[in-house]
């Protein structure tokens, strides 16, 4: 194919408009849903301990790190 | 299965096999173990006088006055000021207290039993919502209700109950809360339900009781204010459901290696939670800052941190935990029945099991999160929601709302430091 007349990804996405997928804070989903682009949102929250608590208590429960 | 895997799993069964019943009323000086009679009990982890918060102040200068230590709120003030009042959590003395927790020698408190173990826990009689001492108020409207409950209503319920105990046997309040969920409640913030369901049960004892009473009050002019009172009040199960959910994480208090969680509380100043394989350790923060939907009159700056040990409630696996069941109580908490049931489907991420007896109807009746475990909490970073009543932070002004609580997250990671230095060898 003409190199010329290939589709370039970006430019089909910015001509059809983002989907977006958010993460975490569910303010920056609010946000996007108010303005109608659309929005899927992801209950994420990052871990409460740090990566030494956390293998520390994979290891007592029994878990490969 | 690893270990930790078993220990919660014995865990979780034991919970899940308390049976908690109302077997009787009584004062606290004579039926709270430990219970002193210079002491007030008040909820949450321990805490001095100097630290209290507003409404914990306004309720232990109310039971001052109920008790007659003192004559007025600046004499209260004083004798608390002078360290003439021994504080104590009502968790150490197998008891809970809504809010402010406070409990007083010469209050009435109900008393369950589990049917399995024997084992007994303690809480007072629910006095409603608004201007009330558990929200920290203290006016002469709230000490005379205070009487009037231990006057008329104490005798008078405390005669239906020990009929009713007489012919059946403890009220099995377990049963009333699965029915309960079923019809609307959840159990921390919306007790309608429940409450119902303990005034249809309990009214045919109630009235048979008088006949032949050597008890002075009990007489039908009471016992139809025992009545209205009750029936007006629709959180009057809440105090007994504490209880009962009390009672059945007693039972997991001490289990050797579990990470559940055993008892989460609040003061209005720390928020402190116990873990089974820890014992009766506290683990503390500062309280969180709930989000309210005000009554009338007040703005957020109004509202006091997080206080009640209410919050048993959700340790048992129902209250925020079981919010799909109450699509209702968005209208005194706030957001839509599609966050209510939200809120449950996240906590799921954090329970390691789901209840064999409390079950969901909206969620084709699966078992409400049951079982919170430590380990998964700090894992997540998902901390448990609750729905509470939120007071004002001054003294005696009474409730300023209702609304939704997250705990906050540094006594999970206090805790789970702790486990890991108990276990990890």
């Amino acid at each position: 194919m003409d190199s010329k007349h290939a589709i370039n990804p970006l430019d089909a996405l910015l001509q059809k408009g983002p989907v977006v997928v958010n993460m975490g804070m569910e303010s920056f989903f609010h946000d996007l849903q108010a303005q109608e682009v659309p929005v899927v949102h992801v209950q994420w929250r990052p871990p409460l301990a740090t990566q030494g608590l956390l293998q520390k208590l994979q290891k007592i429960g029994g878990e490969s790190s | 299965m690893t270990q930790l895997k078993q220990a919660n799993q014995q865990a979780f069964d034991k919970l899940q096999q308390a049976r908690p019943a109302v077997v009787g009323l009584g004062l606290a000086s004579d039926v709270v173990p430990g219970m002193e009679k210079n002491m007030l009990l008040h909820a949450g982890p321990p805490i001095e006088w100097q630290r209290m918060s507003g409404p914990l102040v306004g309720a232990v200068l109310g039971a001052i006055l109920y008790e007659g230590w003192a004559q007025t709120p600046d004499e209260a003030r004083a004798f608390a000021a002078a360290g003439k009042v021994r504080f104590d959590p009502c968790h150490h003395h197998q008891a809970v207290g809504p809010m402010a927790g406070v409990v007083s020698p010469s209050m009435p408190v109900w008393i369950l039993e589990d049917e399995n173990t024997g084992k007994k826990s303690f809480a007072t009689l629910n006095e409603g919502l608004g201007k009330v001492l558990r929200m920290g108020a203290f006016d002469p409207e709230v000490l005379q209700r205070l009487h009037w409950m231990k006057d008329v209503l104490y005798p008078v319920l405390r005669g239906g109950v020990e009929n009713y105990a007489r012919q059946n046997g403890g009220l099995n309040l377990k049963n009333m809360v699965a029915q309960a969920l079923h019809m609307g409640d959840e159990l921390h913030n919306r007790n309608k339900a429940a409450t119902s369901l303990m005034i249809r049960t309990l009214a045919p004892f109630l009235v048979e009781s008088l006949e032949g009473s050597n008890e002075p009050a009990a007489t039908l002019t009471n016992l139809a204010k025992v009545f209205a009172f009750m029936g007006g009040n629709d959180h009057f199960f809440l105090n007994p459901g504490m209880a009962a959910a009390k009672l059945s994480l007693q039972g997991i208090g001490h289990v050797e290696g579990s990470s559940l969680v055993s008892v989460m509380a609040r003061n209005g100043t720390d928020f402190g939670i116990q873990v089974a394989g820890l014992g009766n350790r506290w683990f503390t923060c500062p309280a969180a800052q709930p989000d309210v939907l005000l009554f009338p009159g007040f703005t957020p700056e109004d509202v006091n941190p997080d206080i009640g040990d209410s919050a048993i409630m959700e340790t048992y696996g129902v209250g925020g935990f079981a919010l799909a069941c109450a699509p209702a109580i968005v209208q005194f908490v706030g957001g839509t029945p599609q966050d209510a049931t939200n809120y449950t489907l996240e906590m799921y991420e954090i329970c390691i099991g789901e209840n064999q007896h409390f079950t969901i109807p909206s969620l084709d009746f699966r078992g409400t999160p049951t079982g919170i475990d430590l380990v998964k909490v700090v894992q997540t970073g998902i901390t448990p929601v609750l729905d509470t009543g939120a007071a004002h932070k001054e003294p005696g002004k009474g409730q300023v709302g209702a609304g939704i609580v997250r705990m906050p997250s540094e006594a999970f990671v206090k805790a789970a430091e702790a486990f890991v230095e108990e276990y990890e060898a």
